[in-house]
């Protein structure tokens, strides 16, 4: 939506066609600018600025550290576990959170809204306990899900398979999945409610299929949503390192190495906090390539149908 | 809203006609409901060890036909575990204050207002909510140590911060829908910025705000390594640190675990309920069609 | 109704945003940073991981803070207690240490990393006061360097843990294997597995713990006791500086456990790995039960005294006999060391009085009480036979503090974690897959060592 066509009166003798900064703003602006101005932009700075240096978190060189240069980027680019960590990443943030959610929370809530009210109150109700769930109980409970004896062997089959340590990059992405399609739920429904009526009264007059309706009508008018839902996922993906950690702690093996988890280790783990930091911002560079991307794919369409945002 | 059955009822006097009763079962119908009573099912399947284990006396992370027992959740909130949860509350109740309370300002400012280069702005605040948690805490670290800050409520607001950049966005996209000409009569009688924000956007973002509320919240409310590492007196730890203490050397004590997870759910649970009144209204969010 | 809500919030906002900032305010203008002054003593510890319950660490040091308050009236002694695994414990106090007004004065460090805290320059050398004591002469030499750099001693060590073979005699009976067992070599081992696996199909042959689940302490409890006691143990090679990748040691290591894993002999991966394995290994060998699992000293305790589980049958069903060497060379007993360790900070502002407060948690009962609450043997090989120690689990408290005269212990360096890294992703492939061989077992410890260290600090020795 464009707040350009909002009119605050301009002061006197400035051109009234351009909008301009009103300094009112920035009162507004300012507690929450000092806050993350405080935090954030000084963390990230000094992130970057680590991730340059050998500092260590115990040892000779915790005290004593220097700045490396491109040492760390170097080795950033001759360490095989990076691409493989990347690898994984992106088929858990990519693949459990964004696909994974959104696709599972837009099909609760469509599925919602035509669905019994016990069977709706019922559904919302689990969906949205496991979004809440503070990350520790997630890993207890799917840890405990994914083992031998645990509820997910005995209820579909063997009692003595092991889900967890066959597949542990499944079993960890599930329980991303789990976390997160309850929010992504929320949101569509919303959204859903937002839809008027009449266009998809319309075309159950006119004989349209379900299915049809949903595609041709429904989905289109869900994009935005889906976009946003989508970066959503990706940022609590990424921050899901709890999950994984107490799961499977990056393990068997490298397995579920994410690159959260490989960036903990190296920092807390081998004490090297230079290299750590410089996985963390690795991170932080991937976040802000999709966040560009989003804001590309959610305005592109927008500008095309003349619809404001 | 409809349902599985579609019954359309006999209204008398309906216009001086009457209708007749319908009663239709339809096909897509049943199917919906099975499918979604499906998905429910199985999101609940992973809870129900949570269930059982806290109420078994001889919990371990394997299925099992509990011994039934209550005394989980007393033991499980033995030796000061109980003061934990309410720590819990103080914390994340601030943060969330803390977060929502300058996070609307802020999203006011970038809904209505024009900032040079607001879009990289955006991007900007965006891409903060990225920032990994054990990138922050080192140098927050000394600087807290330094200000003698290392206790539950600078804690807080530090948390709260954390969850600050997307609640600025998702209460950006809430008032982006709420349509500025609203305002216009307010503007016109020279009401003042913060007095129009209140009465009139806020109570039209109010799911949206809500929503973004519950997300701070539940991310303070998680918060484990920013509490362990900012927190000097272990009296004062928030309940997510608190759940460690039934994993020992010795074994992983899985029925207090159990039970103390249920009983740290319930208040989040709980405030969901509460805010069930913002919600019903129905979101707002950006893409809705004006 | 909105109007009420919206009032409610407009005044809660504000009365928050007050309290935020004179919080703030206030809590700021206490502590600042130049530490906690000359009568004041601060220790840190870990509160729920280090001993056996939860409730055993608070209590103890407050026992120690009242004796120590009482004889040196005036002085306070403040606890830092601190919640977590042992990564949380050393992560926060690495933190503490980084700032003169947090760092305490007395903490507790694990083994394998105090020499990391003592590089990093956070620790007072102690070899003055430590010719002076008493209770220093009954510990053993390896025990007096585990905490020491190039000759100067940085901590003292509290408590111990040592590895043996734990074996259950009713299924060696059913087995036809002797019973006492005192295996000479790794092939018996191995062999009475196999008769096991033959003769009593219910049970679990072995339990040898690996892989990279539970850290270090996961293998240090573990297989890495196999490696210490190959023909070639060495892991830093201190004459080139180099951290060994390839090794004779290594190599029978690897095999062994490759035999374990082909003849499936171990136990199921799920269990070995699952991230406290040491600790539910002493549920494990009573249900499903093991046949002969690479046991540590506190299974005992924690069978008789802690219901970890209760087992009072284990006195009569399991018997205990020292890991053997690869071929039966030297002493043919092998074990490795670790514990928990207390340092003084290094900038204290009262060295004196924190010397005097650890010279107290060394004395004979304060020690003994500490390690019956950690389940470890107290480093002075003298008190293994108090009836306090002895009583806490017996018998298998005296057969394990019978080995502690023959153990050795890992370097704990700064750069020994990515070693032990190494070393855990090598033997978890190991036992995850019949398929990894020792060759790729070698490869893996050269990936491992090669990225976190370079090449040129990996070594192979003949």
């Amino acid at each position: 939506m464009s707040s350009d066509t909002l009119t605050a009166s301009p002061p006197q003798g400035r051109r009234l066609d351009k909008r301009r900064f009103e300094w009112g703003s920035s009162v507004l602006l300012l507690p929450a600018g000092i806050l993350i101005a405080a935090v954030f932009v000084y963390a990230v700075i000094y992130s970057f600025y680590i991730g340059l240096t050998n500092l260590s978190l115990l040892g000779p060189k915790a005290v004593a550290y220097n700045f490396t240069g491109a040492a760390n980027l170097s080795r950033l680019v001759n360490d095989p576990f990076f691409l493989h960590s990347l690898w994984l990443t992106f088929i858990f943030v990519f693949g459990s959170g964004v696909v994974g959610a959104t696709v599972i929370g837009m099909a609760l809530a469509v599925l919602m809204q035509k669905a019994l009210v016990p069977v709706r109150l019922f559904t919302g109700a689990v969906a949205l306990i496991a979004f809440m769930l503070p990350p520790v109980t997630i890993a207890i409970v799917w840890y405990a899900a994914s083992v031998p004896q645990g509820t997910l062997a005995r209820i579909f089959g063997n009692p003595n398979s092991d889900p967890l340590f066959s597949a542990p990059l499944l079993f960890v992405s599930l329980a991303n999945t789990w976390s997160l399609a309850g929010l992504a739920m929320l949101m569509f429904v919303a959204a859903l409610r937002n839809i008027p009526k009449d266009i998809t009264e319309a075309a159950t007059i006119e004989r349209v299929g379900a299915v049809r309706r949903f595609r041709t009508i429904t989905l289109p008018l869900l994009k935005p949503t889906v976009v946003t839902c989508g970066l959503l996922m990706t940022l609590l993906s990424l921050g899901n390192f709890t999950i994984v950690w107490l799961m499977t702690g990056g393990g068997p093996g490298t397995a579920t190495t994410i690159l959260p988890v490989y960036s903990y280790q190296q920092g807390f783990e081998f004490n090297n906090l230079g290299y750590g930091a410089l996985l963390g911002n690795v991170m932080l560079i991937i976040t802000a390539v999709f966040g560009v991307g989003y804001v590309l794919v959610a305005r592109g369409p927008r500008r095309k149908k003349g619809r404001s945002s | 809203m409809t349902s599985a059955t579609e019954v359309v009822r006999p209204a008398a006097d309906f216009h001086g006609l009457k209708r007749v009763a319908v009663r239709r079962v339809t096909a897509p119908g049943i199917l919906n409901n099975l499918i979604l009573g499906a998905i429910a099912v199985l999101f609940a399947i992973p809870l129900l060890w949570l269930v059982l284990a806290s109420i078994d006396k001889h919990a371990s992370w394997s299925i099992a036909l509990p011994h039934f027992t209550l005394s989980n959740f007393s033991s499980s909130l033995s030796a000061g575990r109980g003061q934990s949860l309410v720590v819990s509350l103080e914390l994340a109740s601030i943060a969330t204050v803390v977060a929502t309370v300058t996070g609307t300002l802020a999203a006011y400012v970038f809904s209505r207002r024009h900032i040079p280069w607001k879009g990289a702005a955006l991007l900007f605040v965006l891409f903060l909510s990225g920032v990994p948690i054990n990138v922050i805490i080192i140098p927050m670290y000394q600087i807290f140590s330094q200000a003698g800050w290392l206790s539950v409520v600078p804690t807080a607001v530090f948390i709260g911060i954390t969850g600050l950049p997307f609640e600025i966005w998702m209460i950006k996209n809430f008032i982006d829908a709420v349509p500025a000409e609203l305002e216009e009569a307010a503007r016109i009688e020279n009401v003042s910025t913060l007095k129009i924000i209140w009465r009139v956007v806020v109570p039209l973002a109010a799911p949206g705000i809500g929503a973004a509320a519950i997300y701070g919240f539940v991310n303070a409310w998680g918060s484990f390594l920013i509490p362990l590492v900012l927190i000097s007196n272990s009296a004062q730890q928030p309940g997510a640190v608190t759940v460690y203490s039934f994993i020992s050397a010795a074994g992983v004590n899985y029925g207090d675990i159990a039970a103390f997870s249920i009983l740290y759910s319930i208040p989040v649970v709980v405030l969901y309920l509460a805010m069930g009144r913002f919600f019903r209204g129905g979101f707002v969010l950006g893409g809705a069609l004006k | 109704m909105l109007r009420k809500s919206r009032r409610l919030r407009i005044n809660i906002a504000c009365a928050a945003t007050v309290a935020v900032v004179t919080a703030l305010a206030v809590s700021g203008c206490g502590n600042s940073g130049t530490g906690p002054g000359k009568n004041v003593i601060t220790v840190a510890f870990g509160s729920n991981y280090v001993m056996a319950t939860a409730a055993l660490a608070p209590a103890l040091y407050e026992g120690l803070a009242k004796q120590f308050e009482a004889a040196h009236p005036g002085v306070t002694v403040r606890l830092i207690p601190i919640p977590g695994s042992p990564n949380d414990i050393i992560t926060k106090l690495s933190l503490l240490y980084r700032s003169p007004s947090t760092a305490p004065t007395i903490a507790e460090i694990d083994s394998v990393d105090v020499a990391t805290f003592a590089q990093a320059g956070y620790l007072l050398p102690l070899n003055k006061d430590l010719s002076g004591a008493s209770w220093w002469q009954g510990f053993p030499q390896t025990i007096k360097n585990e905490a020491a750099l190039n000759g100067t001693v940085y901590a003292v060590n509290q408590g111990e843990n040592v590895q043996a073979l734990a074996y259950n005699k009713v299924d060696f009976r059913k087995a036809g294997l002797p019973v006492p067992w005192h295996p000479k070599t790794w092939q018996d081992i191995i062999n009475a597995a196999l008769a096991i696996k033959k003769n009593v199909p219910n049970v679990t042959p072995v339990w040898f713990e690996g892989g990279t689940s539970d850290g270090t302490e996961g293998v240090a409890l573990g297989v890495g006791n196999l490696l210490a006691a190959s023909s070639d143990p060495t892991v830093y090679d201190k004459s080139t500086g180099k951290w060994v990748t390839d090794s004779i040691g290594l190599r029978q290591t690897f095999s062994f456990i490759h035999a374990l894993t082909v003849n499936n002999l171990n136990a199921p991966v799920a269990d070995l790995f699952n991230p406290n394995a040491t600790g539910n290994a002493t549920a494990y060998m009573m249900n499903p039960g093991a046949a002969i699992a690479l046991a540590s000293n506190y299974w005992g305790s924690s069978w008789l005294k802690n219901d970890a589980p209760a087992w009072p049958q284990a006195t009569q069903d399991i018997g205990i006999t020292p890991l053997p060497t690869v071929n039966g060379q030297g002493a043919d007993i092998a074990t490795l060391l670790t514990g928990w360790d207390q340092g003084i900070y290094s900038r204290a502002q009262n060295p004196g009085l924190a010397w005097q407060f650890l010279n107290l948690m060394m004395q004979k009962q304060n020690l003994l009480t500490a390690d019956n609450d950690g389940e470890w043997i107290p480093p002075d090989t003298a008190y293994t036979s108090d009836s306090l120690y002895v009583n806490f689990g017996a018998p298998f408290q005296t057969e394990f503090a019978k080995l502690e005269p023959y153990a050795t212990e890992w370097p704990g360096t700064a750069d020994f974690p990515i070693w032990s890294e190494a070393f855990q992703q090598a033997t978890g492939a190991l036992e995850q897959s019949a398929g990894t061989t020792v060759s790729s077992a070698i490869q893996t410890m050269n990936t491992f060592v090669g990225e976190g260290l370079g090449p040129s600090n990996a070594e192979t020795r003949p």
